[in-house]
């Protein structure tokens, strides 16, 4: 009953305060879709998406040729030969780059074939030797062939790595290619056979592929919806401090809290009916920020994010995270006497457990210090149970650790709340 | 049993100095009217707040109605109202609004019947479906003090309830608490308005500086300073007379 009065208190005053209402309802979905919007790039295919690449081939050879080839048959890169209709040189092709105009150069000497050829050569004599079948031949003292890639600064760290890696599996390829020639040539040489040896099929050798650990969704792949929506989901229910905290403090600074003191035996409820008032409010945003997921990402292009069937785990995470968020909010708004303080704290330590909990940047791409303090993020928690439940299809009993440390987490913050409430109860 | 028994009760605030009150000793019976005098930081507020439990005494001891506020707060606190020297509403609320959580948290079923015509009789009726902070220094003051007489306490404490009132209103309540007071509430009236205190109550206590300097019925102390108005005793005992 008096824990009803106060839930309908506290809707009355939020609903007249416009401008809170905008901070926790409004606030949770820009964020969510201004951050899946502009995080959607990196997390972004790039196989329909190709790359401009400005390419000189002083080669013109082998070598140079399959590596033009290869590249341009991937279908992620484009190649530039010239630039506005004059062929390109070494000088041209640099400058395109350090100018900025394009964003990676590459560059393949000339004899670039022929000195391959050469150090090929050598190391098929040198094998041959180690049967007796050949003599020993001169130490190869020249320097590696040289293929150059320069890259602009600005470049994304991923794109640079993911094109070397590229050219260097490309390379690779035509080294043993190449050697695999050379070593067939040598002993046709020494048989005198006219027959070609028969080409052996590497391809067939080793076969990378990839599998889903779970069942039941096809082509999923983490995409920026996938990972945005939840964990700024997160950050947005534990920002519940905000506005909670405030509103105690609001109330304790305009004297209605030493109105509560006054009346007997209205403390706890007085408590425990802000408690479940803002944890519905937290239930809300958590609907809301789903709603732009399923709704309006997709109506402005990026993927729709997935949350699995099973609606009573979603609810049970949503509560789990919802009661320690809220929790959260309570113990800072009774640790700290100034509005300032109290804002300040509760604003800089969620932003902190955001970023070791993985909102900002998946946790496991975090150095692995951070990793393990992102064990004591409730916000990681939530995250990792929002996984759970929409991409891993997990069953009760696999939720149960995330459950159990939320629940830990939001009955001590309760208990710590509590106390210090109370401790400013009589001074 | 008196109301009040209050023992040699000093207080020190922590960080303070001196203490806020001094070795105060005080005895209220059911059913009087007491004005508690003083200058600014004379204690006054300090004195309430221990009353009602809500700030613990340094030594000495307190009794309301027989009770330690300090040990059985809420047993006390049921049967004391306090109508606060700062405002203590909920702004976003309204008027009405206010009244009937206020109701609520005491526990009580909101009753319009009931609760209407309190605020016709502090004038706010017409401003009930307003929200508290859009009411005047003087309305919400009328409202604070109507807030803290909902539960029916047998003694109600009244920390300066005129400030900031105009004419009407003070005669408002202080006819309000006449009539109470003859249906046997025992009321504690802290205010600078010293014509008020000479009205309305039947005994008064002066405190400076923590300490209660003088205290009597208001008649016996007028005759014994030989004046006419309590202005005149508070600046005698206090040793601010303008005309020594
Ligand atoms: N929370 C507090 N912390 C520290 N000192 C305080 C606190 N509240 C009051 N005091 C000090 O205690 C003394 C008594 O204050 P109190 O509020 O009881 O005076 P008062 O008689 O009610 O004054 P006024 O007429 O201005 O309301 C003052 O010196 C004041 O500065
Ligand atoms: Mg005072």
């Amino acid at each position: 009953m008096k824990v009803l009065a106060t839930i309908w208190k506290e809707f009355l005053t939020l609903r007249r305060d416009p401008g809170g209402m905008a901070l926790i309802f409004l606030m949770p979905v820009l964020l969510v879709t201004v951050m899946s919007l502009v995080e959607d790039v990196p997390f972004r295919d790039y196989r329909h998406f190709s790359f401009d690449i400005v390419c000189v081939n002083e080669d013109h050879d082998t070598l140079g040729d399959y590596i033009e080839q290869t590249l341009a048959s991937s279908g992620s890169f484009h190649l530039v030969k010239e630039y506005q209709g004059k062929p390109l040189t070494k000088a041209t092709g640099m400058d395109l780059v350090s100018s900025g105009r394009y964003r990676a150069f590459l560059y393949i000497p000339a004899h670039a074939t022929q000195r391959l050829n050469g150090k090929t050569a050598i190391v098929v004599q040198s094998l041959m030797s180690g049967f007796g079948i050949m003599d020993r031949p001169e130490r190869d003292t020249t320097d590696a062939v040289e293929i150059k890639v320069v890259f602009d600064p600005v470049i994304q760290i991923n794109v640079k790595q993911s094109l070397l890696y590229a050219i260097e599996k490309i390379v690779a390829g035509a080294e043993n290619k190449v050697l695999m020639a050379k070593f067939s040539e040598q002993v046709k040489k020494m048989t005198g056979s006219n027959d070609t040896m028969p080409r052996p099929d590497l391809s067939k050798m080793i076969a990378v592929t990839s599998e889903k650990s779970y069942e039941g969704f096809d082509e999923l792949a983490m995409n920026s919806v996938q990972h945005n929506v939840p964990a700024w989901a997160m950050f947005a229910m534990f920002f519940i401090v905000f506005p909670l905290a405030g509103n105690f403090i609001k109330e304790r600074e305009d004297g209605s809290l030493l109105r509560m003191r006054l009346i007997a035996g209205s403390r706890f409820h007085f408590i425990a009916g802000k408690y479940v008032f803002h944890f519905f409010v937290c239930q809300v945003q958590f609907v809301l920020m789903l709603a732009v997921g399923l709704f309006l990402l997709p109506l402005l292009g990026l993927p729709r994010l997935v949350i699995g069937n099973e609606i009573l785990h979603i609810a049970l995470a949503a509560t789990c995270i919802s009661l320690a968020a809220t929790a959260y909010g309570m113990a800072v708004a009774g640790a700290f006497r100034t509005h300032q303080q109290a804002l300040t704290f509760g604003a800089i330590s969620v932003v902190l457990l955001a970023a070791i909990g993985g909102v900002w940047v998946p946790v496991y791409v975090l150095p692995h210090a951070l990793q393990v303090a992102s064990n004591i993020s409730p916000l990681s928690w939530g995250l990792e149970l929002c996984n759970d439940v929409f991409l891993r299809h997990t069953d009760f009993r696999q939720m149960l650790p995330q459950v159990s440390k939320l629940l830990v987490f939001a009955a001590a913050c309760l208990g710590l709340a509590y106390f210090l409430l109370n401790r400013q109860n009589t001074r | 049993m008196p109301a009040i028994l209050i023992d040699k009760v000093t207080k020190q605030y922590a960080g303070s100095t001196t203490p806020a009150v001094r070795d105060l000793s005080l005895t209220i019976a059911r059913g009087e009217v007491y004005g508690l005098l003083g200058h600014n930081g004379a204690g006054k507020s300090t004195t309430v707040m221990m009353i009602c439990g809500l700030l613990r005494a340094d030594s000495g001891s307190i009794k309301v109605f027989g009770d330690d506020p300090a040990q059985h707060g809420p047993a006390v606190r049921r049967r004391v109202g306090v109508a606060t020297q700062d405002i203590a509403l909920f702004p976003s609320l309204t008027g009405l609004e206010n009244l009937q959580y206020l109701c609520r948290m005491y526990g009580l079923t909101p009753d319009h019947n009931k609760l209407m015509p309190l605020l016709e009789r502090f004038g706010l009726a017409a401003d009930a479906g307003k929200r508290a902070d859009s009411y005047s220094g003087g309305m919400k003051r009328r409202l604070n003090l109507i807030a803290s007489v909902l539960h029916d306490p047998e003694l109600l404490i009244l920390d300066e309830p005129t400030a900031g009132v105009d004419v009407q209103s003070r005669a408002m309540i202080i006819a309000y608490l006449r009539e109470m007071n003859a249906k046997g509430m025992t009321i504690i009236y802290s205010s600078h308005i010293l014509e008020e205190v000479e009205k309305l109550c039947q005994r008064v206590g002066f405190l400076s500086e923590g300490v209660l300097i003088e205290q009597g019925a208001t008649a016996d102390l007028l005759q014994k300073y030989r004046t006419d108005s309590l202005e005149n005793v508070y600046l005698t005992v206090s040793g601010r007379s303008i005309d020594v």
